[in-house]
C-alpha cells in the first residue's frame, strides 16, 4: 500500500515482488531509486499493472543495468495494442499535452484533438481507456481525460524527439523559453529531458551544459538534480569534469545549498583534478561553501569512491569534525558534517569530539548527532549516554529511541539498563512515548527486548527488578503496568526467579506511602496479570489486603480478569480459582446485548412517538430533526404511511404555513442588543423541516413562493444551515433578497443582531448581487454589532466598492482615521486601509501601510516548542496578510517602495534575532514581483537580482537570491505554456 | 507519522520559501520525522497557538470565533489519533427551542490503536469501546463563573453507550472559572465514572504543544485524565 492508497504498491511491496522473481538486489535498488527520485509519492510502478510489466521486462531482458527508457519502450510495445501502428499519432498527442503543461484536458477538447490530427479511426477514447493509458473522470457534469501517469506523455514526447533528424534542435524548439529578459529551459519539460538524458547522455548533457553556461540563471534545483542524478558515470571524462565543475561552482558562487539528489550523486563525476580543487577549498570562509563540500565528500565516502583512500578518509575525518563543531548558528553545515561522519563506523573517538552538538539549540543538529552516534557505535557507553539523555530531556526522543534498538552487546545493554534503573526521568519519558512506538501489530520496543534477552544474566535481572519497581512507583507513570517493555522485563525475571511475584509484593510493602499510592494508580494489576499462576491466588489474597493499600483487593480482582484476557497461559484456571475464593464473579454468562440494534430500534421507536403521539393528529416538531439525523436507521424500519405522514407534516403543516420573515427576536437588554433573547419557537425546527423536504421532496422547495421562504430564513440561519440554503436556492437574485435586506437594515428588528455573519457570508458568496451593499454599510457602522461581525462585513464590502464612487472612499477614510483608537477601531481601520489601497490606490493609505511594516520591525525567534507570545507575528511572517494589499498593487510604478523595504532590511540584517523579520521583508518584495504562477514583469526580476548582487557583500543576502530563484522556478511552470490543443499542434508542425 | 504527499510537498515549498537557508529538502529525505516536526513547529503550530490568543479571540465577546477555533484545533491536533474522524460542530442553538440536546463539538472515536493511550481512556469511559467525545465551548470572560447547571447540561449529553462518559469543557480561564457548585458536581460525577475535564487557554497551549512535539494529542489527554483524578480534592 502506498501511503493511504490501498490500490497502489509501496516501494517495499515492489521490492518484495521483484525479489520473489529473483531479480538481483542491486538491480532492484537501482529500479526503486530511479522511481523514487522526483516521483516518490506517485511512482509509475506503484500501479500494480505497471509493476507486473516491470517484472516481466526485467525477467525477459535479464538486464544488468536498468534503463527507464527501455522499460517504457517495452511497456508500450507490450501493453498497448497496435502501438507501432499508432506510435506517431500517440507521440503527437503526448506532445500536445506536454506543450500545454498538463496531463489532462476536457473530453470535448480531447475529441477535437483526435479529429484535428486526423487520428486513425481506431484511436478513440475507448482505445486509450482499454489500453489503460488514460482515465475518464467526471466531476460536476464535466468529463475530463487524464493520463494515468505523467511519465507516459513524457516518454512519448522524448521518443518523438529522438526519432527526429536533429533531436537537439527539436528539443530546443520545445524546451527553450526565449523571451526578452528571460531565456531558460522550461521547467515543465524536465520529465522529457530526463528521458532524453537517460537515453543519450553524451548528446544531451553537452547540450544542457552549453545552454546553462550561456544562461546561468536558468539552472535551478530541479534541473541540477536531474542532470546529476540521471547522467551515468560512464560519460566521457571531459563531460564529467565539465558537469561537476558547472554544478558545484554554480552553487558555490550563489552561496546556496546544492540540492540533495545532486549532492548525493556528484561523486560520480569527481576525477583527480576536481578532487584536488575540492580539497583546496576545504577551509572556505562561508559555512555554505563548507557545507556543500562536506555533502559532496559524503557521497564519495558512502559510495567508496576510488580516490577515497585510507589517508584521504583520515584527512576528511579531521575536517568533518571541525565542520561539525563550527560555531555558526545556521546548523546545516553541522548537520551535513554529522551525516557524513556516519560513514566512520567504529571510530568512536568521533563521539566525544563532536559531543558539543548534543547540546545544540537546533533540534535538527541534535538529532543528526544522535544518528551519527547510532551509526558509529550504538553500544559505546558515550553513545548510550547521549541516547538516554535525549530521551530523558525529550529533546530528540524519536531518533534516540530508534538508536536504542541498535544496542546489541552485553556491555551496551547493561549500560542502558543502569541508566534506566537510576533515572526516574528517563523511565517516565520512555513510558510516556511508548504508544508512539508500540502499535497494535508492531512493537518497536520488541527489538530492544530481543537484544536484552539475548544477553540476559543475573546482573541484568537485578537491574530489571529495580527498573520495574521504579517505573511502577514513579510519579505520573500512569500506564506503567500496561507497558510492553515493563511486562517483558517481568517475564524475563520470571524465567529466572519463579518466586518473583512474592519478592515483588515485598518490594511494594516496603515502599513509602507516596510511592505506594503511585504504584496503585499506575495500573500495577497489569504486572500481576502477567505474574499470576493459579497457585498464587490464595496466598496473594492474604497479601493484597487493605492493610497493604486500600486499592490492593481491587487490584487482585482486576489482575485475575486481565490474566484471562491478556494472554496469561493459566488465565481460565486463575479465574476459576478467583471465583472459588470469592475474589470475583464470572460475568461472562451475562447475556450480551446487541447495543447497536437496540439503539437503532430505540431511535425508530422515538421517531414513531414523535410522528404519532397518543394525542390524535398531533406530532412533535422534533420529528424533523430526528429524521434528518438518523435517516439511515429510520428508513430501515419505517412504513410508507409513516413516510407519507412525515412529508405531509413537513410541507402542509409547516412549510405552507410558516412565514420565516415573521419570526420574532427580542433581546432582553435593548441597550446592548446582546445577551439573552427570545425567539419564535418555529425558528428551532424550520431548518430541519427544510432539510427533510430537501431529502424527500426537493422539488417542493423549488416553487418560487417556497424558494422565497428559504431565502427569507437567512437572518435566522446558523453557519451549519447555510449550506442547505445554498443547495436549495442556488444563485439568488437581488429581488429575492428584498425582504431579507429589509430585516437586516431595520435597527428596530432584533433579528438583525441575531447572526449577522450568516447574512454577510451568504451575500459574499454571490459578488454579482448589488442590493446587499446598503445593508453591509449599515452593519459596519452599527456599534451594537460585535467588532468581529463589523470586521467581517467590512471585508465583504470590497465586492461593492468602485473607484468612481467618492462616497465609498469617504466612508472608508472615516474608518481609516480611527487607526489610533481602540483595538477594535484599529482592526477596522486596517481593513478600510486595505480597501483604499487595493481598490482606490490611495497614496496616503499606501504610505501608511509601508510605514507600518517598517514600524513593526521586531526581534523574533521561533521557540522549539511551547506557547509563543509572538504567534500572531509568526503568522504574519508566514502569510504576510498585512502586506498583501501592497503586494497586490500589481503595478511596476510601486517597485521603488518595495526596494525601499529591501534597503530597510539591511539596517537590521546584522542582528541575529531580526532574521525572521528580514526574511519577511524580502518575501514581500519578491512576492510583489513574482509569486505562485504570477510574474509582474521579467525586467523587475532582474531589478531584484541586481539588488541582491549589489548587496552580496552583506552576510545572508545570498538567501535573498535563493528565495528569488525559488519563486522564479515555481512561476516557471507556466513559461511557454500553450493554452489549447490547436495552438500546440500548430507549434509542433511549425 | 505519515503525512500525505500533497501536504508534504506544499509544506516543503512553504518552508523553503520562508527558510531557504535551512535545506529542508534534504531533511525531508534523510530525517522525515524531523521534517514533520519542523512543519508542526514552524507552520501549523503557530497558526494553532494564534487561535487561543486572547487578543485575537476575545473572551466574552468572540463566542462564535472561539467555537470555530476550538473546532480547528480539535481537527488538526487529533487527526492522527483518530484517523478519518472529523469533528462535528453543532452551533449553540439551544436557545432556539426546547428539548433538543445540542453538543457544541463531537469527535467520533474511530480507528484508534487499542494499545495506545486512547485505548486505555476509551476502555475506561466508553462501554462499547466506541462513541464520541463531547466538547463544550465556553468563551467566558474572566469574571463569570461556570455554574453547576452547565456541568449538568454536559452530563446530560453524555451516556455510556453513545457518547461515553468523557466530557470536555473548553473555557478560556480553565478550572478557575468553575463555581464551587460546579466543582462539587464534577467530583460527584467522578464517583460514577464520568470524567469532566476543563481546559483553559493554558491547557490548550499544552495540548497544541504536545501535538507540535509528537504529532498527536494522546499524551496530553492521558496526562489530563491523570491530573483529573486529583481535581478538587
Amino acid at each position: 500500500m502506498l501511503f493511504d492508497d490501498p490500490n497502489k504498491f509501496s516501494s517495499i511491496s515492489d521490492r518484495k515482488k521483484l525479489l520473489a522473481a529473483n531479480v538481483p538486489r542491486s538491480l532492484i535498488d537501482s529500479v526503486i531509486s530511479q522511481y523514487w527520485f522526483h516521483d516518490w509519492g506517485n511512482s509509475f510502478i506503484a500501479f500494480p499493472r505497471h509493476a507486473e510489466f516491470l517484472q516481466a521486462y526485467l525477467v525477459k531482458t535479464k538486464a544488468n543495468i536498468f534503463s527507464r527508457f527501455d522499460f517504457y519502450s517495452f511497456f508500450f510495445k507490450t501493453a498497448v495494442s497496435d502501438f507501432e501502428k499508432n506510435r506517431k499519432t500517440l507521440q503527437q498527442i503526448a506532445l500536445v499535452f506536454e506543450l500545454m503543461h498538463t496531463d489532462q484536458m476536457s473530453l470535448s477538447e480531447f475529441e477535437d484533438l483526435l479529429k484535428e490530427i486526423k487520428a486513425p479511426s481506431q484511436l478513440t477514447l475507448v482505445y486509450f481507456k482499454n489500453n489503460q493509458l488514460v482515465s475518464d473522470v467526471s466531476e460536476k457534469g464535466k468529463r475530463t481525460v487524464k493520463w494515468l501517469h505523467h511519465t507516459l506523455t513524457e516518454y512519448l514526447a522524448a521518443d518523438y524527439i529522438l526519432s527526429q533528424k536533429d533531436p537537439i534542435s527539436t528539443s530546443g524548439k520545445f524546451m527553450i523559453y526565449d523571451n526578452p529578459g528571460l531565456t531558460t529551459l522550461k521547467p515543465s519539460w524536465n520529465g522529457v529531458l530526463r528521458f532524453l538524458l537517460e537515453q543519450n547522455p553524451e548528446l544531451f548533457v553537452g547540450w544542457v551544459l552549453d545552454f546553462v553556461s550561456k544562461y546561468p540563471d536558468s539552472l535551478n534545483d530541479n534541473l541540477a538534480e536531474i542532470l546529476v542524478y540521471t547522467t551515468p558515470v560512464s560519460i566521457e571524462p571531459t563531460l564529467k569534469t565539465r558537469l561537476f565543475r558547472f554544478i558545484f561552482d554554480s552553487y558555490q558562487k550563489r552561496k546556496s545549498w546544492i540540492p540533495v539528489w545532486a549532492r548525493l550523486h556528484l561523486y560520480k563525476f569527481i576525477v583527480p583534478e576536481t578532487y584536488k580543487e575540492l580539497k583546496g577549498n576545504v577551509d572556505a570562509e562561508s559555512y555554505v561553501h563548507r557545507g556543500n563540500i562536506a555533502a559532496t565528500v559524503g557521497g564519495m565516502l558512502q559510495n567508496n569512491h576510488e580516490l577515497m583512500t585510507a589517508g584521504e578518509r583520515k584527512h576528511w575525518k579531521e575536517k568533518l569534525i571541525a565542520y561539525a563543531n563550527d560555531k555558526n548558528d545556521n546548523g546545516v553545515l553541522q548537520r551535513n558534517a554529522l551525516d557524513v561522519l556516519e560513514n566512520y563506523t567504529g571510530e568512536t573517538d568521533i563521539i566525544s569530539r563532536v559531543a558539543i552538538n548534543a547540546e545544540s539549540s537546533d533540534s535538527l543538529v541534535r538529532e543528526a548527532f544522535i544518528r551519527m552516534c547510532q551509526k558509529v557505535d550504538p553500544n559505546h557507553p558515550e553513545s548510550v549516554r547521549f541516547f538516554v539523555q535525549a530521551i530523558a530531556d525529550d529533546r530528540a526522543h524519536i531518533y534516540a529511541r530508534n538508536a536504542l534498538y541498535d544496542i546489541t552487546s552485553a556491555p551496551g545493554v547493561k549500560t542502558l539498563l543502569r541508566h534506566f534503573a537510576e533515572s526516574p526521568k528517563l523511565i517516565h519519558q520512555f513510558l510516556d512515548k511508548e504508544s508512539i512506538f508500540n502499535k497494535e501489530d508492531v512493537h518497536a520496543d520488541q527489538k530492544l527486548i530481543y537484544h536484552i534477552r539475548k544477553v540476559l544474566d543475573d546482573e541484568i535481572v537485578t537491574l530489571a527488578i529495580k527498573i520495574i519497581i521504579e517505573a511502577l512507583s514513579g510519579d505520573r507513570n500512569y500506564d506503567a503496568g500496561n507497558s510492553y517493555f515493563i511486562r517483558q522485563l517481568v517475564m524475563m525475571i520470571m524465567s529466572r526467579q519463579k518466586d518473583y511475584i512474592y519478592k515483588f509484593t515485598k518490594q511494594i510493602k516496603d515502599l513509602d506511602p507516596k510511592k505506594k499510592d503511585n504504584l496503585f494508580i499506575n495500573d500495577v494489576e497489569g504486572i500481576f496479570a502477567v505474574l499470576l499462576t493459579p497457585d498464587d491466588i490464595e496466598p496473594l489474597q492474604k497479601i493484597l489486603t487493605p492493610d497493604l493499600h486500600r486499592h490492593a483487593p481491587f487490584v487482585l480482582q482486576q489482575a485475575i480478569w486481565q490474566a484471562l484476557h491478556g494472554g496469561n497461559a493459566y488465565g481460565e484456571e486463575i479465574l476459576q480459582r478467583g471465583i472459588a475464593l470469592g475474589i470475583t464473579q464470572d460475568m461472562r454468562n451475562t447475556p450480551a446485548i446487541d447495543y447497536q440494534k437496540k439503539r437503532e430500534w430505540d431511535t425508530y421507536r422515538q421517531f414513531q412517538q414523535y410522528l404519532n403521539p397518543p394525542e390524535k393528529g398531533q406530532y412533535f416538531p422534533d420529528v424533523f430533526r430526528m429524521y434528518a439525523q438518523s435517516r439511515e436507521v429510520i428508513e430501515k424500519y419505517w412504513s410508507q404511511a409513516e413516510k407519507k405522514r412525515l412529508i405531509e407534516l413537513a410541507i402542509e403543516s409547516n412549510l405552507d404555513k410558516i412565514e420565516p420573515e415573521k419570526i420574532k427576536v427580542r433581546y432582553k437588554n435593548q441597550a446592548s442588543k446582546s445577551g439573552q433573547y427570545t425567539i419564535s419557537s418555529i425558528a428551532a425546527y424550520f431548518p430541519q423541516v427544510l432539510q427533510v423536504i430537501q431529502m424527500l421532496e426537493p422539488s417542493a422547495l423549488q416553487r418560487s413562493s417556497n424558494r422565497q421562504k428559504v431565502v427569507n430564513y437567512i437572518p435566522f440561519a446558523y453557519n451549519s444551515e447555510i449550506a442547505l440554503i445554498e443547495q436549495i436556492v442556488g444563485e439568488p437574485k437581488d429581488e429575492e433578497l428584498k425582504t431579507v435586506n429589509s430585516i437586516m437594515s431595520d435597527h428596530n428588528n432584533d433579528a438583525r443582531y441575531l447572526i449577522p455573519q450568516t447574512y454577510i457570508y451568504f451575500v459574499g458568496r454571490f459578488p454579482y448581487l448589488k442590493s446587499p451593499k446598503r445593508v453591509l454599510l449599515s452593519l459596519i457602522a452599527d456599534q451594537h454589532l460585535s467588532e468581529s461581525d463589523r470586521r467581517y462585513g467590512l471585508k465583504n464590502l470590497k465586492n461593492y466598492l468602485s473607484t468612481d464612487n467618492e462616497n465609498d472612499k469617504t466612508f472608508l477614510k472615516g474608518l481609516e482615521l480611527k487607526r489610533n483608537g481602540s483595538d477594535d477601531d484599529r482592526r477596522l481601520a486596517e481593513i478600510a486601509n486595505a480597501h483604499l489601497i487595493t481598490v482606490f490606490k490611495d497614496p496616503d493609505s499606501i504610505d501608511w501601510r509601508f510605514g507600518e511594516i517598517k514600524k513593526r520591525a521586531r526581534p523574533y525567534e521561533r521557540p522549539e516548542s511551547g506557547w509563543s507570545d509572538g504567534a500572531d507575528f509568526a503568522n504574519e511572517i508566514d502569510l504576510y496578510a498585512f502586506a498583501e494589499p501592497l503586494i497586490e498593487l500589481n503595478d511596476e510604478w510601486y517597485l521603488d517602495r518595495f526596494i525601499d523595504l529591501l534597503d530597510f532590511s539591511l539596517t537590521v540584517i546584522d542582528k541575529r534575532d531580526y532574521h525572521e523579520y528580514v526574511n519577511y521583508l524580502w518575501r514581500i518584495a519578491i512576492a510583489f514581483v513574482v509569486r505562485d504562477d504570477y510574474i509582474l514583469s521579467v525586467s523587475l526580476i532582474e531589478t531584484l537580482r541586481k539588488w541582491g548582487q549589489t548587496h552580496s557583500d552583506r552576510e545572508n543576502t545570498n538567501w535573498f537570491a535563493k528565495r528569488l530563484d525559488n519563486a522564479v522556478e515555481k512561476a516557471g511552470s507556466n513559461f511557454g505554456k500553450y493554452y489549447n490543443a490547436h495552438d500546440s499542434l500548430r507549434m509542433i508542425n511549425k | 507519522m505519515v503525512m500525505d504527499i500533497a501536504s508534504s510537498q506544499n509544506y516543503l515549498e512553504k518552508l523553503q520559501d520562508i527558510y531557504p537557508d535551512k535545506d529542508y529538502e534534504s531533511l525531508r529525505l534523510n530525517q522525515p520525522d524531523a521534517f514533520n516536526y519542523e512543519v508542526r513547529r514552524l507552520l501549523t503550530g503557530p497558526s494553532l497557538f494564534k487561535l487561543v490568543d486572547k487578543k485575537l479571540c476575545k473572551p466574552g465577546i468572540d463566542n462564535d470565533i472561539y467555537e470555530r477555533n476550538c473546532l480547528k484545533i480539535i481537527k488538526e491536533t487529533m487527526k492522527n489519533d483518530f484517523s478519518g474522524s472529523v469533528p462535528n460542530h453543532h452551533p449553540q442553538n439551544l436557545n432556539r427551542g426546547k428539548g433538543s440536546k445540542v453538543r457544541d463539538i463531537t469527535l467520533e472515536i474511530t480507528n484508534h490503536d487499542p494499545h495506545s493511550r486512547w485505548g486505555k481512556i476509551i476502555t475506561d469511559h466508553f462501554i462499547r469501546g466506541s462513541g464520541s467525545i463531547v466538547f463544550e465551548c465556553k468563551n467566558y470572560s474572566k469574571e463569570p463563573q461556570i455554574p453547576k447547571t452547565h456541568i449538568y447540561q454536559l452530563y446530560q449529553y453524555l451516556n455510556p453507550y453513545e457518547f461515553g462518559k468523557l466530557g470536555i469543557i473548553l473555557s478560556r480561564y480553565g478550572r478557575s472559572q468553575l463555581s464551587l457548585g460546579a466543582q462539587e458536581v464534577i467530583s460527584r460525577l467522578k464517583l460514577d465514572g464520568y470524567r469532566i475535564l476543563i481546559f483553559g487557554d493554558k491547557e490548550m497551549g499544552e495540548w497544541i504543544d504536545e501535538y507540535v512535539k509528537t504529532g498527536r494529542s494522546e499524551g496530553f489527554f492521558h496526562s489530563q485524565v491523570g491530573k483529573s483524578r486529583s481535581y478538587f480534592k
